[in-house]
């Protein structure tokens, strides 16, 4: 069993040893052992036949020459961070479409939202003066019936009222720019979701 | 083996843009090149694209050698170390698409030794040897192959197959010594179909 080990050992060497890559001392206690022991002698004979075997297989001569044209070495598109393209097909014009109305809808809330014209104020001012009165009593902690409700117009007290109003606001005005930039950032937002959703799919896929 | 002078100036010239300096190292470095890619992926076809490919990333790629530090390794050995990766990447490819797998070793022309005034019976045996060792370079792991095939075949020194292919000298001794004995063993079950000298051993 001993011995086994010692021979494994020994044998694990020659290929170091045909190289002359063991320290003196392994080198000479291999030697000693490679004269008493034929099966490592007989290893390593054909360790070496093996090598100059492999020494013998000539460098192969190129069939044609590898040198390089300019357009082989061209910059590709995404030099210098050499990232792939993403596979975005036949979904590249929406996501640009989807990306401009997502600008020019945060334009227009940033500019209605600074400017403070139309969006709340102006339906806030078309308002019936009776949801006015009430929405300003109910801020101001009061009844609604005891407040300033004229006696002309009987204060509206239910959601149809109030909805009524804003319905007013929007025929005379058109439609809230507030509004209609909301709606466009949430369909730009979801189509840029749904678009990036597919080319996950696909770039997963492609891997 | 170091960079020479002569090569250090291509070198530089090539990380400056000049595609003809690069192109003279090309001319003296394709044989080794694609010795390499012929060993490693068995096949004349594979080993053009995988050449051609290692020499355009080696282009793209050569302000990144540090051929003149002190840890710097060798231009050729760098090379080798990007052909190697493109074999590598070549046969990724071909194992993900069946249909253009290496095991066609019969339409290529066998790999041959050199030949020194040989008789025809030597060219004989020599084809033969040759196709049997191709054959079992081809049966060992890809990074027991590429050792054995860069210290014997190209001739590289244990500390340019370290940085060539980026393993300790441990490593690569241990990767070097496990390819040579599954080689001879592989040749010697096949003892009666080799040459003489072979047998004689």
């Amino acid at each position: 069993m001993f011995w086994r080990k010692g021979h494994d050992r020994y044998q694990g060497q020659l290929s170091a040893y045909i190289d002359d890559r063991l320290l003196a001392r392994d080198r000479q206690a291999l030697e000693a052992h490679l004269e008493s022991c034929l099966t490592c002698r007989q290893a390593l004979q054909h360790l070496q036949a093996t090598v100059q075997a492999l020494l013998a297989l000539s460098l192969e001569e190129a069939p044609r020459s590898f040198a390089l044209r300019q357009e082989q070495v061209a910059p590709r598109p995404f030099e210098p961070g050499s990232r792939p393209a993403l596979p975005l097909g036949g979904l590249a014009v929406p996501i640009r479409l989807a990306a401009a109305s997502l600008a020019v809808a945060l334009a227009v809330l940033v500019v209605v939202d600074m400017g403070d014209f139309g969006g709340d104020g102006e339906v806030r001012d078309t308002t019936p003066s009776a949801e006015r009165a009430f929405e300003t009593g109910q801020a101001q902690g009061e009844a609604p019936a005891e407040s300033a409700a004229p006696e002309s117009s009987p204060a509206p007290t239910d959601s149809a009222a109030e909805s009524e109003g804003r319905q007013t606001a929007q025929a005379d005005d058109g439609l809230d720019p507030l509004r209609a930039a909301e709606i466009a950032l949430a369909a730009a937002l979801g189509i840029l979701i749904v678009a990036f959703a597919i080319i996950t799919l696909r770039t997963r896929r492609s891997l | 083996m170091q960079t020479s002078a002569d090569d250090n100036h291509l070198v530089r010239r090539s990380q400056g843009g000049d595609l003809e300096a690069f192109n003279q190292l090309v001319l003296r470095y394709q044989n080794h090149v694609y010795s390499l890619c012929l060993r490693l992926l068995s096949s004349p076809a594979a080993a053009e694209d995988a050449a051609q490919d290692a020499f355009i990333a080696a282009f793209r790629g050569i302000r990144s050698f540090r051929g003149g530090s002190p840890s710097g390794t060798g231009f050729r050995a760098w090379l080798l170390r990007i052909a190697a990766n493109a074999c590598y990447d070549e046969l990724r490819r071909r194992r993900s698409r069946p249909a253009l797998s290496l095991e066609t070793k019969g339409l290529d022309p066998p790999l041959e030794f050199a030949a020194t005034g040989e008789n025809p019976e030597e060219r004989v045996q020599r084809l033969d040897l040759a196709a049997h060792l191709q054959q079992a370079l081809a049966s060992l792991p890809f990074d027991q192959r590429l050792a054995v095939i860069l210290r014997d075949v190209q001739g590289l020194t244990y500390e340019e197959i370290a940085e060539a292919t980026n393993a300790s000298l441990g490593t690569v001794k241990s990767r070097i010594a496990r390819g040579r004995a599954h080689l001879r063993d592989f040749l010697l079950r096949q003892r009666e179909l080799l040459p003489d000298p072979f047998r004689r051993v």
